[in-house]
């Protein structure tokens, strides 16, 4: 019998079982040993064993195994050495940094996929409670505010699934000092779509 | 869009200037993690019977838990590989288990998935044919030595040499080895219980 026909079969096998909805227990835990190479060689094979049993335990094994894929807990041999990591780590962040003290290219942009912004305006009188709010995105899982100062300072971020977010009490912004402000977007396709850049000075009564 | 009055807006995580040294975008850093993990994720997790759904579900909660674990640029600046592999590992754990929940709950409230093609009455002898090969094959992969038996099953279920030997730890030369001996028995065993290619012809899925 061919390697393919027996294939065919167990993905029979395996269609099966899962309709009888009969599911092999194997922990979570259990599939962290087989990934981090832990315990016996026994007990690993044992358990992979367990785990090919059923497509779902397999799905979940695999959901597992990508994010151990993804960040490894440490870095391969075959990684970038560490400093030279670092320093790709550094010449992005500064990449980054220098975005940000200009207001993101993306941001500016203004397409019709970008968030529209709603209030606050550019000023804002100081002593009230200021209220960020912007228009709901097709298909958005989550927003991420961002104010800023003229140096690039974070003032506050936040990430929320709403689309307003309330400055908490215990942040302050000074007044007449120029702050700027955007939200992000994250959208599970198509990835994540950016606001315009607002201007925004608290203004004293 | 005003602030919501009748519920509170769902604030993920939030920071302002006291947690924040002068913090750049988050985004490209958790971007990075992402892609390589929605990678690993489409690499293998189609042929193991994950949903397009599912695989972007997963995507979008690592992602979010990435945005709320590293708001601040200090924390990305100094997060080691292994706070990000804790952070992504944990995001795919609780994907796991919520997935595990929502299995269960079918499988209480849908008993009728245990049914299966016998219950069409024009398929029935079709489906019993497949049935018994299907359970013959089950019974003679169960049957076979444990260390040949879970290389047999990840073969079967698409795996690679290359990633058996990688996930057991083994060399190529041994995986290879067991491989082939697990195999042979497993064909043998289906010989000597009259399942044969003809068998396997005669009852197409």
């Amino acid at each position: 019998m061919s390697d393919e026909a027996l294939r065919d079969v167990y993905a029979r096998i395996m269609r099966k079982r899962d309709a009888t909805g009969r599911v092999t227990a194997v922990s979570v835990e259990q599939m962290q040993v087989v990934l981090e190479r832990r315990g016996s060689e026994e007990d690993r094979v044992r358990t992979l064993d367990a785990i090919m049993r059923d497509q779902e335990t397999r799905a979940d094994f695999e959901i597992l195994r990508a994010a151990y894929e993804a960040a490894p807990k440490h870095p391969s041999r075959t990684a970038l050495p560490y400093a030279f990591a670092a320093a790709l780590v550094l010449f992005v962040g500064a990449q980054v940094w220098r975005q940000m003290r200009t207001p993101p290219p993306d941001a500016l942009r203004g397409s019709g996929a970008a968030v529209a912004v709603v209030a606050p305006g550019p000023s804002a009188p100081a002593g009230v409670p200021l209220h960020f709010t912007w228009h709901r995105v097709a298909d958005a899982t989550a927003y991420a505010i961002q104010i800023v100062d003229a140096d690039g300072g974070v003032a506050y971020s936040a990430v929320t699934t709403d689309t307003a977010v309330v400055l908490p009490d215990n942040v302050r912004l000074r007044e007449d000092r120029a702050y700027r402000w955007w939200v992000e977007a994250n959208r599970p396709t198509g990835g994540p779509v950016k606001s315009l850049v607002q201007p925004l000075r608290v203004v004293g009564r | 869009m005003p602030p919501r009055d009748d519920q509170p807006p769902t604030v993920l995580e939030s920071s302002s200037t006291g947690e924040h040294a002068r913090s750049p975008d988050v985004s490209p850093a958790i971007d990075d993690v992402v892609t390589q993990f929605g990678d690993a994720m489409r690499r293998t997790a189609r042929r193991h019977g994950l949903s397009e759904d599912e695989i972007d579900d997963a995507i979008q909660d690592v992602r979010i838990r990435l945005w709320r674990a590293l708001g601040t640029g200090e924390k990305i600046r100094r997060a080691p590989a292994s706070y990000l592999h804790r952070t992504v590992v944990s995001a795919a754990i609780d994907f796991i288990r919520r997935r595990r929940a929502r299995r269960e709950s079918v499988m209480k409230d849908d008993d009728v998935s245990a049914l299966s093609v016998e219950d069409v009455p024009g398929r029935a002898d079709r489906a019993l044919n497949e049935s018994e090969v299907a359970d013959q094959v089950a019974t003679a992969i169960d049957d076979l030595v444990e260390s040949r038996r879970a290389v047999v099953r990840m073969y079967l279920a698409g795996y690679e040499r290359e990633e058996i030997a990688s996930l057991l730890g083994w060399t190529e030369a041994k995986t290879r080895n067991l491989l082939y001996r697990g195999l042979d028995d497993l064909r043998a065993t289906l010989t000597a219980r009259g399942i044969t290619p003809e068998s396997v012809r005669r009852s197409p899925t």
